[in-house]
């Protein structure tokens, strides 16, 4: 799939976004995503019926009578999705490659958030930051968002997580939600996200390949990895040979799957072939019920 | 045209290949889909098929100029000097019971005799030697000048020179092509008297054998077609285990055989043109003495293993180059 | 020996560095499909298949070697072989051997006479490579064993089986030299030379010597004349071809010297005496010598090209390969 297809696929998103956000995420979105709670507003005198603990001493003192801080909800949220462009996304041995399922996903999420007044950032990231989206609200920017993720073409081959966490750290100082959508096709780097997950809300979306868990009998191939350029000989058609293959992908992923959870990262895993709306509503609900 | 024709049935092999490039192609294109993906845009398979193609094309083109090569076309004619020396021929004399029979007068073996006897009074300066042969051949005189003693020997020529029953063709040719003298330029005959009975051995074989020695043979069929009884010393006839009597006829196929394949001809006993034409033979290369040529020719192969060579590379070529950037 | 008619071709062979490098070292070739088949800087998978993995490497090895053979056949082989060939005629050598019953005698040791002067003769002909030799021997009667002939293997097969007295007992040294003459007469031989081994005088057959050797100075022949044997009582040991028994006895060994001497003379030749082993084979020694002709040789090369069994090699190493990888393997590309 090219990006204009990949466009016109994800411009249709309102669509079936406006029926997951009205059938099922408008009331839920704060249900699913914890907010950073309540936010410093201001000091006023105390009255009775409030709350003895939210006296503010410092004030109090300073004017002779009690003085109370009062918090308001915060109402505006930054998700902040985190979009692996790595050259291992380009690959998938169904209709859609992994990175087309990234990129609905992505669009899907970002549609939510605008939906709900929320602010909505991207960074891309390969090997180094590909392109830094900024946090901001409104079907423009929107937009713009959407625009990138169907037409981004990265400049590094490979992917390196620590930096895009990195500069994740940076730029978002206030509390948010951070949703990484990457194949994990990626040096491990789960010390790393745990710190993230401390600060943020992060959950981890992993994009699979049906090839992987269970692979095509084929001939004799040489197959590259588009990331490390390494070479195999692919013997598609020995047992042996499919086993081991499988064996090792569902390794790899018992011990993403594993890891997640240690560190408390909520993880969520979709295939290629799955309705990417499907997952997400399922997910939600899953996280809804948590 | 071709000087080994017989490589040409090599194309046969062509047929089993382009039927497993085709399947092969059907099968990898399907498998491609699989692991590649359908996300793919069309031009990345048309890429897959091109390729094949080609790299198909120049495997098929090696295989085909191969053969060519293989089966070899005439090429530049080169002349070689040769300047034979003499004429050596070395007769091989059937001297199995067969050769007893009477049906040419008075006997197939004195015929034989005859004939010998003729060719050596013809070709002054020539080199002769005598090889009998039975069950197997038997050098009795080594190639030499000395024809007193080829006339010498001839008149004790007889059937009971050998005890070894049998009539081994080809073990009498063989004795005979070892018996030319080496280090000598000269033209080599040898002149083969039997009535083709009871002949073991593979005929092509040992003219092949002579071909490559340069010896041509000239066989000369002691009998006739409608054959005779084999007489014996009391009167009576040879006759099988089972008492009948046996009857020899002249076989010529494997005898005419023998000597096209060696570059000779064959003559039956009663030909009117079997002397002449073999003293002619014999003579007419010692008669023109002076310094000769003798043309080569240059096989031409290389011109093919080129373009095969070609092919293959060819192949490899389009296999590894990346198209497009894609495949 | 092997030679390349074109080796300049063989000069293809450096394209063959290359050509490995770009078909399984590069990694920017043609041909590969594009799978993630690791994690990038960790892991990558790993094929275990030895055993698929080292069958492909010989496939493989198989094609080069191919593209080897073809390289090699387009060089043109060809074995040459060079054969000497004479172009002048050598000289014709017939020996008359004696033997007559007195040639038995043990005063050659370790051997008698006979076996003696067989041994000198075989190691003359064989260094003789391109005069013919012949053979007559004489005892009562003379008879030509070989007629001279360049079939040097034949005439010394022959050699090894002659008898004593197999020709009766007596001396024709005339009708030896008459015979050796006789076959002699077709010769086309420029000279012609006979060598006369004998220890005794002429006592039997109906020519002469003088006689015989008129005859051979008229046809140009020379005759070496050798005698053979101390002189004085030898002990003698033979075999009577007739009964096979063994005869033992004591002989008083004299020869004509005269008559051998005037044969040289007559027909331009040498006598010689040879009382010894030694001395007999100096004899021949000198004899070669003496008559060593002139030798006009022309080295002939016969080549055989052998590109037709690099080629076949070369069609099999790569219908192997194919047969491997799309058969076997079922090669996608």
């Amino acid at each position: 799939m090219d990006s204009l297809q990949l466009l016109s696929r994800i411009r249709n998103i309102p669509l079936v976004s406006a029926r997951l956000v009205e059938g099922f995420l408008s009331g839920n979105y704060r249900s699913v995503f914890k907010g950073p709670g309540l936010e410093f507003d201001e000091v006023r005198e105390y009255s009775t019926g409030d709350d003895v603990r939210s006296i503010d001493w410092n004030v109090t003192s300073r004017m002779g009578s009690p003085y109370v801080k009062t918090f308001r909800e915060e109402r505006e949220m930054a998700l902040l999705l985190m979009i692996d462009v790595s050259a291992s996304l380009q690959t998938g041995s169904g209709t859609y490659r992994k990175a087309d399922t990234a990129a609905i996903i992505s669009a899907l999420l970002a549609h939510s958030a605008v939906h709900n007044n929320d602010r909505v950032g991207a960074v891309f990231f390969s090997d180094r930051i590909e392109k830094w989206v900024p946090p901001m609200k409104g079907r423009n920017h929107l937009m713009r968002l959407v625009q990138d993720m169907a037409s981004i073409e990265p400049k590094g081959r490979g992917s390196d997580l620590s930096c895009a966490i990195a500069c994740v750290e940076q730029s978002m100082k206030r509390r948010g939600i951070c949703i990484l959508v990457s194949d994990f096709r990626i040096p491990p780097a789960y010390r790393q996200m745990s710190m993230l997950a401390r600060k943020h809300d992060l959950i981890a979306v992993k994009i699979t390949d049906p090839a992987d868990r269970k692979v095509p009998e084929t001939g004799l191939m040489e197959v590259q990895d588009p990331e490390s350029g390494m070479i195999i000989k692919s013997f598609g058609f020995s047992p042996g040979y499919r086993k081991d293959y499988e064996d090792f992908w569902l390794a790899d992923h018992i011990f993403w799957q594993r890891e997640c959870r240690r560190r408390g990262i909520d993880s969520m895993v979709i295939d290629t072939e799955d309705d990417p709306a499907r997952a997400l509503l399922s997910f939600f609900r899953r996280r809804k019920g948590k | 045209m071709a000087s080994r024709p017989e490589f040409f049935w090599l194309f046969l092999v062509l047929l089993p290949i382009v039927i497993i490039m085709i399947r092969r192609y059907l099968t990898g294109r399907k498998n491609l889909a699989d692991v590649a993906g359908l996300w793919r845009p069309s031009k990345f398979y048309d890429l897959y098929t091109v390729k094949n193609f080609f790299s198909s094309l120049g495997i098929l083109a090696f295989f085909v100029f191969a053969i060519l090569s293989l089966a070899g076309f005439p090429g530049r004619e080169i002349p070689v000097s040769y300047e034979p020396a003499g004429t050596d021929i070395i007769f091989v004399v059937d001297v199995s019971e067969s050769m007893k029979a009477a049906d040419i007068a008075p006997s197939r073996l004195t015929a034989a005799s005859r004939v010998i006897k003729s060719v050596c009074e013809n070709t002054p300066d020539g080199r002769f030697g005598i090889v009998v042969f039975k069950g197997g051949g038997i050098k009795m005189i080594p190639s030499t000048e000395d024809v007193e003693s080829i006339y010498n020997f001839l008149s004790f020529l007889s059937t009971d020179l050998l005890t070894s029953p049998g009539s081994n063709i080809h073990s009498g040719v063989e004795t005979a092509l070892r018996s030319f003298p080496k280090a000598e330029e000269r033209e080599k005959y040898i002149i083969l008297l039997t009535d083709g009975e009871l002949h073991e051995g593979d005929m092509t074989k040992i003219a092949e054998q002579a071909f490559k020695a340069d010896v041509s043979i000239y066989c000369v069929g002691t009998g006739t077609a409608e054959g005779a009884r084999i007489p014996l010393a009391d009167g009576g006839y040879l006759a099988d285990s089972a008492g009948e009597i046996i009857v020899t006829r002249l076989q010529e196929e494997g005898l005419r055989l023998l000597a096209e394949a060696s570059g000779g001809k064959y003559y039956s006993s009663s030909d009117s043109t079997l002397l002449p034409e073999l003293i002619g033979i014999a003579a007419g290369t010692v008669e023109a003495d002076d310094s000769r040529y003798r043309i080569v020719v240059k096989e031409r192969y290389r011109f093919f293993l080129v373009i095969a060579l070609l092919g293959l590379f060819v192949s490899r070529a389009v296999k590894v180059i990346k198209w497009k950037k894609k495949f | 020996m092997l030679i390349f008619e074109n080796p300049g071709y063989l000069l293809l062979l450096t394209l063959l560095i290359p050509s490995i490098y770009f078909s399984h070292f590069f990694r920017g070739r043609g041909g590969l499909v594009p799978v993630s088949i690791g994690l990038w800087k960790s892991s990558t998978f790993k094929p275990k298949n030895y055993f698929l993995r080292f069958i492909l490497f010989l496939s493989s090895a198989s094609f080069w070697a191919g593209i080897i053979c073809i390289i090699f056949a387009i060089a043109g082989p060809s074995f040459v072989e060079k054969e000497k060939i004479y172009l002048s005629r050598g000289i014709d050598i017939v020996f008359v051997l004696d033997e007559s019953p007195s040639m038995a005698a043990l005063d050659f040791p370790p051997t008698n006479r006979f076996d003696a002067s067989k041994e000198v003769i075989r190691k003359f002909v064989k260094a003789r490579e391109h005069d013919p030799v012949g053979l007559v021997t004489f005892a009562a009667e003379a008879a030509l064993r070989i007629p001279p002939t360049l079939d040097t293997e034949g005439f010394l097969d022959e050699l090894e089986t002659l008898k004593l007295m197999e020709l009766g007992n007596g001396t024709a040294v005339g009708l030896g030299i008459a015979i050796a003459a006789l076959h002699m007469q077709d010769s086309t031989a420029e000279e012609k030379v006979i060598i006369l081994i004998t220890d005794g005088e002429n006592n039997a057959g109906e020519i002469v010597p003088e006689s015989a050797a008129d005859i051979a100075a008229g046809m140009g022949i020379r005759i070496y004349t050798i005698g053979i044997g101390t002189r004085g009582e030898v002990p003698i040991e033979y075999e009577d071809p007739e009964t096979g028994k063994i005869i033992t006895g004591r002989y008083d060994s004299d020869f004509d010297e005269e008559l051998l001497m005037e044969i040289a003379e007559t027909t331009n030749g040498k006598y010689y005496f040879a009382p010894s082993t030694n001395a007999l084979e100096g004899i021949m020694d000198v004899i070669d010598s003496l008559e060593s002709s002139e030798k006009r040789v022309k080295i002939k090369t016969t080549s055989r090209s052998g590109y037709r069994q690099l080629t076949i090699l070369a069609m099999i190493l790569i219908f192997a390969d194919f047969f491997i990888k799309k058969v076997i393997f079922r090669e996608v590309f």
